[in-house]
């Protein structure tokens, strides 16, 4: 355990956390914009800013992957904090001013406008590098990351071209913060030509990374499922079987069990790739019950059960 | 031919010092870039053909930067019976009476500058005499070196070889005293090595100034089997071209310190990372190492000891981020030359996770030399807290731009003295002692010494070079140079950084324009500490100088340009 100083108040806390995680453990706010606690931190916002004072010796740093140190001294609100948050605030506004998380946490550390003399852009992308975190190390596709240097970065697809890598799951879209990134679904893409033309059926459209993906059909009602690029992924990496993601969710049948045919062996619940299969005790008696919200409807209970009390 | 221990070495540096003062003629030409630009390929052609036309045994030679850049190019005469001569801004005309005169045995007397009768040998004691055999072949009447103005108030300890070797003959670097330091290292422990470091106080020449043995200290205490040695020759700065001198003319007085290095804090690879603005330096570096290899200098069981240390010589991409440890341990790994926060600290945690110490390629030339000769040889030069000597590009303004090594301490009035002053009818406005990172200080701190921490108190920095700039140079417009020069350098990953230079420059280019208005100097002025406070690395925290330093100096100019007059 370490003991630290925040703000005047002592706290106690593990050895390897950051100053960001130890703060908002104890109540204590400091904004942020590139931080997410399921990613490393990066550091690239510069708005989780705070001064350090280690010793004799005080500097300003991030605090997002700052790691504590015993009698470490933090304080999140003196005027050269604020005076950090203020600017980083204005270089944003100036360079994204239309993104609504941009004039949000401009409200909140206080900055109406950009200083006038700052020309504008219309960027929406404030390159937190949050997408590119993501689709590393959560989903692990590896389909985006930054190109170019300084004053040019942005991020982006290998060449700016439809990308290989991008299994089309969206979760870019879902924590980029200023909503930048785009992805549509079209029913039912065609290629027109003179001739004719070509149906390709349902796709989603990764807009921001100029890739297209085909969406697997359900057996069942025809309705797209998601990404087949997303759903081979998602079969290679988990070792699932083939027929796996057959049906949609409105279309999978659950297993019933007959509890009277059921013995209690727990062959289904050994076998359910999903963990949607478990043995309960019921007044003195095991038998198999099923947790609808984990099955994927592979059906491979049914062909498991030595009773065939699965249907 | 692999050097099995240091007897050996001492026998091939004694057969080797005749390479130097050989029986038959040797002439040495200026060849790194100062030279080949101009023109040092044609005169060497010109040289060798007029040796063949007129019989003269005579070995020519290829060597690196003596640091007068202005004279180039530079041609030495080793000639038996007489002392070692040395001609400036000798062209490819001037090779027919040059040969003759060595054929006849007189001495050509146009473009001589200075003789050199004796060449100390830093790291053994020992020297090189070019003696004459009477009294009249002496020319007394011609300067000695020590006593040429140009090298008088210098000393050279990083820059002991370059001039004088065949920056490509491992053997010549060996007559020169050369991988002695490291014999000597071999026969100590590394704590003994750490503290001959420490008691040098030889800080890191890079600009920071970090105590070195302190860092070797850290890296020898991490936990750790692979540690690595990173010598930093990623020279970006746009007014100095120390690295490429140093690895154009010796590049082997880096590799000594880096196998040192690693021998003291127990490491088994070293990478010396060389920017692709210096193509020259880059090949050179990879043949010291391939010949450092030939002759079991690096490789298993280097001079007889159980130490085996192996060296990779790196191309950087030239970013004058890369200049900065994190960054460049960065690029190493094949990423994005972008710095990483510290803790951790590279010493714990560097290369590829590994501890590892990036040293300054200068700092790693005096190495050899404060083995060799102790920690308390190299503190009694220089001043308190800032010993030993610093390698100078003098630019900008000055008579003779040249590269030059002084003794720490030394006022800088003196030092620029040394490159002949401001030229005639100028006058010294202010001085820029860091590059574009150290910002500018006024004409009057030419009385300050040269010194890590008389320079950071003045508000700048001690860097590899001094900018002289005259009252013909408007502070606004080198302001404007050098926020355009961190706006092609910034990495982009600090909004405090990527977007403030940005803004600045816009203003900066707007003021320059003639478009300045009243608020402008105070939002500079505004954004500055933030600016600073906010960003991860040294580059965005020093950019603000930039705009510091000339509006607390060089106001006048500023309003100038905003009240529409120039």
């Amino acid at each position: 355990m370490i003991t630290l100083t925040i703000n005047g108040k002592q706290v106690n806390a593990q050895e390897g956390k950051t100053i960001l995680e130890v703060a908002r453990d104890n109540g204590i706010y400091i904004p942020s914009l590139c931080y997410n606690e399921a990613l490393a931190p990066a550091g690239n916002c510069r708005l989780c800013t705070v001064e350090v004072t280690i010793g004799n010796r005080t500097t300003l740093e991030t605090s997002c992957n700052y790691p504590i140190l015993e009698g470490m001294v933090v304080k999140t609100d003196s005027q050269r904090v604020s005076a950090v948050r203020q600017l980083v605030m204005e270089l944003l506004l100036a360079r994204c001013p239309n993104p609504k998380k941009v004039k949000e946490v401009a409200e909140e550390v206080g900055v109406e406008a950009p200083p006038l003399r700052f020309s504008l852009e219309n960027e929406y992308c404030i390159l937190c590098g949050l997408c590119v975190r993501t689709c590393t190390e959560v989903v692990q596709a590896y389909a985006l990351d930054f190109e170019g240097s300084g004053v040019n970065k942005r991020v982006t697809v290998p060449f700016n071209e439809a990308s290989q890598d991008c299994i089309g799951c969206g979760s870019c879209v879902f924590i980029c913060p200023t909503q930048v990134i785009k992805m549509r679904e079209i029913e039912n893409a065609k290629v027109i030509y003179p001739e004719g033309e070509d149906n390709l059926g349902p796709q989603r459209m990764m807009q921001s990374w100029k890739t297209e993906l085909n969406l697997t059909k359900c057996k069942e009602c025809g309705n797209p499922i998601a990404p087949e690029k997303q759903l081979t992924w998602l079969r290679e990496k988990m070792l699932l079987p083939l027929d796996f993601f057959t049906y949609c969710q409105t279309c999978r049948t659950y297993p019933h069990i007959d509890e009277e045919k059921c013995l209690g062996c727990g062959g289904c619940a050994d076998n359910c790739p999903c963990g949607a299969l478990e043995l309960k005790e019921e007044d003195d008696e095991i038998k198999a019950n099923c947790y609808t919200v984990n099955c994927t409807g592979c059906r491979i209970c049914v062909d498991i059960c030595p009773r065939d009390a699965i249907s | 031919m692999k050097i099995k221990d240091e007897g050996e070495l001492k026998k091939i540096s004694e057969q080797a010092k005749s390479m130097l003062a050989p029986s038959e003629v040797r002439i040495q030409i200026g060849a790194a870039t100062c030279g080949l630009a101009k023109r040092a390929k044609a005169l060497k052609e010109a040289i060798a053909s007029e040796v063949k036309k007129l019989k003269v045994k005579a070995q020519i030679v290829e060597v690196g930067c003596n640091g007068m850049c202005y004279q180039e190019p530079i041609v030495e005469v080793i000639q038996k019976g007489k002392p070692k001569l040395t001609y400036g801004a000798m062209t490819a005309e001037k090779a027919v009476p040059l040969v003759k005169a060595i054929k006849d045995g007189t001495t050509m007397r146009e473009n001589l500058l200075f003789k050199t009768e004796r060449e100390e040998i830093l790291t053994t004691g020992e020297s090189i005499g070019y003696l004459s055999d009477q009294a009249s072949g002496s020319l007394p009447e011609i300067t000695e070196f020590n006593k040429y103005p140009f090298y008088q108030k210098q000393k050279k300890v990083v820059l002991r070889n370059s001039g004088r070797i065949d920056p490509m003959s491992i053997e010549e670097y060996i007559a020169c005293g050369g991988y002695r330091g490291l014999a000597k290292a071999l026969r100590m422990s590394a704590q003994e090595i750490i503290k001959e470091v420490t008691d040098s106080g030889l800080r890191g020449r890079g600009g920071a100034g970090f105590p070195t043995g302190a860092k070797w200290k850290a890296c020898q205490e991490a936990k750790g089997e692979t540690k690595y040695i990173v010598a930093n020759g990623s020279e970006g700065d746009p007014d100095i071209g120390m690295h490429r001198s140093m690895l154009e003319g010796d590049p082997h007085s880096v590799l000594e310190g880096m196998i040192i290095a690693a021998y003291a804090v127990g490491a088994s690879k070293g990478y010396l990372y060389v920017s692709n603005n210096y193509p020259l330096a880059f090949m050179r570096s990879k043949e010291a190492v391939r010949q450092a290899k030939e002759y079991g200098l690096l490789g298993e069981t280097i001079l007889g000891s159980g130490f085996n240390f192996e060296v990779e010589v790196d191309e950087g991409g030239g970013a004058y981020v890369c200049g900065e440890e994190t960054a460049l341990i960065s690029s190493l790994e094949g990423n994005y030359g972008e710095p990483k926060p510290r803790p951790p600290f590279p010493a714990q945690k560097g290369l590829w996770g590994k501890p590892t110490v990036v040293n300054n390629i200068e700092t790693l030339a005096n190495i050899p030399v404060i083995i060799a000769k102790g920690g308390s040889w190299f503190s009694s030069i220089g001043i308190k807290g800032n010993t030993g000597t610093k390698v100078i590009s003098l630019s900008g303004s000055i008579t003779h731009p040249c590269l030059i090594e002084v003794p720490l301490g030394m006022k800088i009035k003196e030092i620029i003295e040394i490159g002949g002053g401001v030229p005639e009818g100028k006058k010294c406005k202010a001085l820029a002692t860091g590059g574009p990172s150290g910002g500018v200080l006024p004409a009057q701190s030419t009385s300050l010494p040269l010194s890590y921490d008389e320079l950071s108190r003045a508000g700048s920095l001690l860097g590899s070079g001094i900018t002289v700039i005259d009252e013909d140079t408007n502070m606004v417009d080198l302001a404007h140079y050098f926020l355009s020069f961190f706006k092609e350098e910034t990495c982009g990953k600090c909004t405090t950084c990527r977007e403030g230079v940005k803004k600045m420059y816009e203003i900066l280019y707007e003021i320059c324009q003639g478009h300045g208005e009243d608020g402008d100097l105070a939002l500079l002025e505004r954004m500055s500490q933030p600016m600073s406070d906010g960003s991860l690395c040294a580059l965005g925290k020093t950019v603000p100088r930039v705009v510091t330093s000339t509006i607390k100096h060089f106001k006048k100019d500023y309003e100038a340009y905003i009240k529409g007059k120039k």
